[in-house]
């Protein structure tokens, strides 16, 4: 490994571990934000699930989450888009790595990897129903 | 409550996965489909999820020990993150006893492959693309030695990350099974590069249709955090546990359960 490949390779780890820091904070939002709204069920909903129904999207269910105040289905939602956001943020920074070392066609390629979750997130918010 | 020993199934799911090297996605989508007889389609979302999650949190110490080809890794993720869009597009159209059928296949090779005997390789041809974008590498052997190495076969690692990524999206998978194949027989990698580099670009392969399932509002967390929060702290459990188990013994005992699955699975494709 050559020089600039190990100064790469140290800011990944550094990012890495941020990521690291990311996980278990969407993990500790996830945990507080289900065990919230188990802890107000008497029955399980699991049942709920057993059909595919029209989906409520993200943003719906955020937006409803903060009109009726239900903070537990805030916490988990918010963990959960952290938590996908995560591995983007990842690629993003992985791209300037390699703009800052001028290994130009990597640096586009990540980009390009970078728009490529971006879109594939708004094909999601395109295709929920809300 | 069901909530309460989906987590704990999760839990176990993660530690096996782990164990095999599968991840616990594999394992996860038939239990959640088989046992808690969820629809396929959340328990593939909430799969997704629970990859991204421990695909994140072990990314540091895949690249710790110099094994994982990052610029490699970063010119694959073209092909994953493409074919994860396709899989996302696609599986609205695709019927569940499709998937069903998908998975049990999918399960059936992976366990087939699991018991294959992995040729390690060190190519001395580069392809051009290679040459070009200085995607060979180097790592150090655990006795000093720096072995060198380059990297064959591009267009064919390419596409089989295409489908890497297509199945990914469709069946809540890392894929790491049909990862490490285009790399270990495909690009001629050696096998300790083509693991860590595999498992390091999982986490990015199922973030991009987890965050589409996310917004499209297939993730109920309902399901998605206990099955999330298991497998993190399973798959925790089962990396500490890996080093000391007689792996090749565990293998074979685990492929003769994953080919029961995977046989309940085609099974209730076909009903």
């Amino acid at each position: 490994m050559n020089k600039d490949e190990q100064s790469i390779h140290l800011l990944e780890l550094k990012v890495s571990h941020v990521l690291r820091s990311g996980v278990i904070i969407s993990g500790c939002l996830l945990c507080i934000g289900w065990l919230w709204n188990l802890s107000l069920r008497n029955s399980s909903i699991m049942d709920k699930f057993k059909t595919y129904q029209v989906p409520v999207s993200f943003y719906e269910s955020f937006h409803s989450a903060l009109y009726t105040n239900d903070k537990g289905l805030l916490l988990a939602l918010s963990g959960l888009l952290i938590l996908v956001l995560l591995p983007v943020i990842r690629v993003f920074l992985t791209g300037i790595m390699f703009f800052h070392n001028k290994e130009l066609r990597l640096a586009w390629i990540s980009i390009f990897v970078f728009i490529a979750l971006l879109g594939s997130f708004f094909l999601g918010f395109q295709e929920g129903p809300g | 409550m069901l909530e309460i020993l989906l987590l704990f199934t999760a839990v176990l799911a993660g530690f096996l996965g782990s164990i095999l090297g599968l991840g616990g996605g594999i394992i996860i989508v038939p239990v959640l489909t088989l046992f808690y007889h969820v629809d396929i389609h959340y328990a593939v979302a909430a799969s997704l999820i629970s990859i991204v999650a421990t695909s994140s949190g072990a990314a540091a110490s895949y690249l710790k020990d110099s094994l994982t080809n990052l610029r490699l890794a970063v010119f694959l993720e073209i092909g994953t993150v493409s074919g994860a869009i396709i899989g996302f597009l696609i599986s609205s159209f695709i019927h569940g006893k499709i998937l069903f059928l998908l998975f049990g296949v999918m399960l059936l090779f992976s366990g087939i492959l699991m018991l294959r005997r992995r040729e390690d390789h060190i190519s001395s041809n580069n392809h051009p693309w290679s040459e070009s974008l200085k995607l060979n590498g180097t790592f150090h052997e655990a006795n000093g030695k720096t072995i060198e190495y380059k990297v064959e076969h591009i267009p064919l690692g390419l596409f089989i990350m295409f489908i890497a990524g297509t199945l990914s999206a469709l069946l809540g998978i890392g894929s790491g099974v049909l990862k490490v194949l285009a790399m270990d027989t495909a690009m001629k990698l050696p096998i300790k590069v083509s693991s860590a580099t595999s498992n390091f670009m999982i986490g990015v392969t199922a973030s991009a249709s987890a965050g589409a399932y996310l917004l499209k509002g297939d993730v109920k967390p309902e399901i998605a955090c206990p099955v999330a929060l298991g497998i993190i702290i399973g798959s925790y459990f089962g990396a500490k546990v890996m080093m000391r188990l007689p792996s090749t013994r565990i293998r074979q005992l685990f492929v003769v359960i994953l080919t029961i699955i995977s046989v309940q699975m085609i099974i209730k494709g076909l009903r």
